[in-house]
């Protein structure tokens, strides 16, 4: 018992969403550009239409500049009829390639997760 | 409805953002302010009927600039500058004069500081180096190269003996504004970090 308290303590049950997005959202973001290039306006639209996924929105400009400087996306200027330009992000090869491994990666952790949350230590 | 107050609280918004990523390099500051500052502009060209609330509602999505700073990696290059440190002492004032008046001493105070970060030292110790005593150097070099120039006038064209004398004059000028340019840059540094600190 004293065990299992310790870890609760470790970390805190609403530090534990915060956590969990932050291993996740780089690739969430990765994600969003498989149809086709966004600007940052719209990749904030999206993830507002996904939940909790983005708290602090302007935290995903650093996070693209990021992805750019990393080589996962490129970007591109392009005009808009009603006012200034704006810089479109799209996936790079690496960038495909980041996200089909997340893909992979993901589901093999999310079944493990699931597995032991609804049949504990039974095998399956 | 109106804005009394939009562009005011906007602007604030933008400079407190421009503090917090001051250590980040000018090509990343610049673009993440861009592209804020550009959400901004849309999101309100967006809103029919703009009201104070709508922008601090605006403002707020967009979150507090220190986490958006921390997400940027300001944070973490500022532990370059251990925190605390960052601020004016007398180290630092000696420092920033013998720069000018004694280089090799002024260098030396600069690195034992622990206000400066390491890409400002390196900045302050190469720009330009040998502070005005390397000025010194190049600045006689340069008067062997044009009394050289000024003996063989006679064969060279006069335009060219111009034009190098032109070039030769404006490297001397700025090489004589350089270690003053450089004090004022490493004070500037030192006081808008002090002011992050504080």
């Amino acid at each position: 018992m004293q065990g299992s308290l310790r870890y609760i303590s470790a970390v805190p049950i609403n530090g534990l969403a915060t956590q969990l997005r932050k291993g996740v959202i780089e690739y969430c973001v990765l994600s969003l550009f498989k149809e086709g290039p966004l600007y940052g306006g719209e990749v904030i639209q999206v993830l507002r239409g996904k939940g909790q996924l983005l708290i602090s929105e302007g935290t995903i400009y650093p996070l693209l500049s990021r992805l750019r400087s990393d080589g996962l996306v490129e970007t591109e200027w392009r005009d808009t009829s009603t006012g200034a330009p704006r810089r479109y992000y799209r996936l790079t090869r690496s960038g495909k390639k980041a996200v089909a491994e997340f893909r992979d990666e993901w589901f093999r952790f999310r079944d493990s997760v699931d597995d032991i949350l609804r049949n504990g230590g039974k095998p399956r | 409805m109106t804005a009394v107050h939009a562009t005011k609280l906007v602007d604030e918004y933008l400079r407190r953002l421009e503090m917090e990523l001051i250590d980040l390099p000018a090509e990343k500051r610049l673009e993440i302010l861009d592209e804020i500052r550009g959400h901004i502009a849309e999101e309100r060209t967006g809103m029919s009927n703009e009201s104070d609330a709508d922008v601090m509602n605006l403002l707020d999505r967009l979150g507090d600039p220190t986490e958006i700073a921390a997400e940027a990696g300001a944070g973490g290059e500022r532990r370059g500058r251990p925190s605390g440190t960052a601020r004016f002492g007398t180290l630092e004032v000696l420092a920033l004069v013998l720069m000018v008046l004694a280089w090799p001493a002024g260098v030396v105070l600069l690195w034992v500081s622990k206000a400066w970060t390491t890409r400002e030292k390196l900045l302050g110790t190469l720009i330009p180096p040998g502070g005005y005593p390397g000025v010194f150097l190049v600045m006689s070099t340069f008067h062997w190269f044009v009394s050289m120039s000024e003996s063989m006038s006679e064969a060279a064209a006069s335009w060219v003996e111009t034009a190098v004398r032109a070039v030769l004059f404006t490297v001397s000028l700025l090489l004589v504004v350089a270690p003053i340019g450089m004090c004022i840059y490493l004070a500037t540094r030192l006081k808008a970090a002090s002011r992050l600190e504080a």
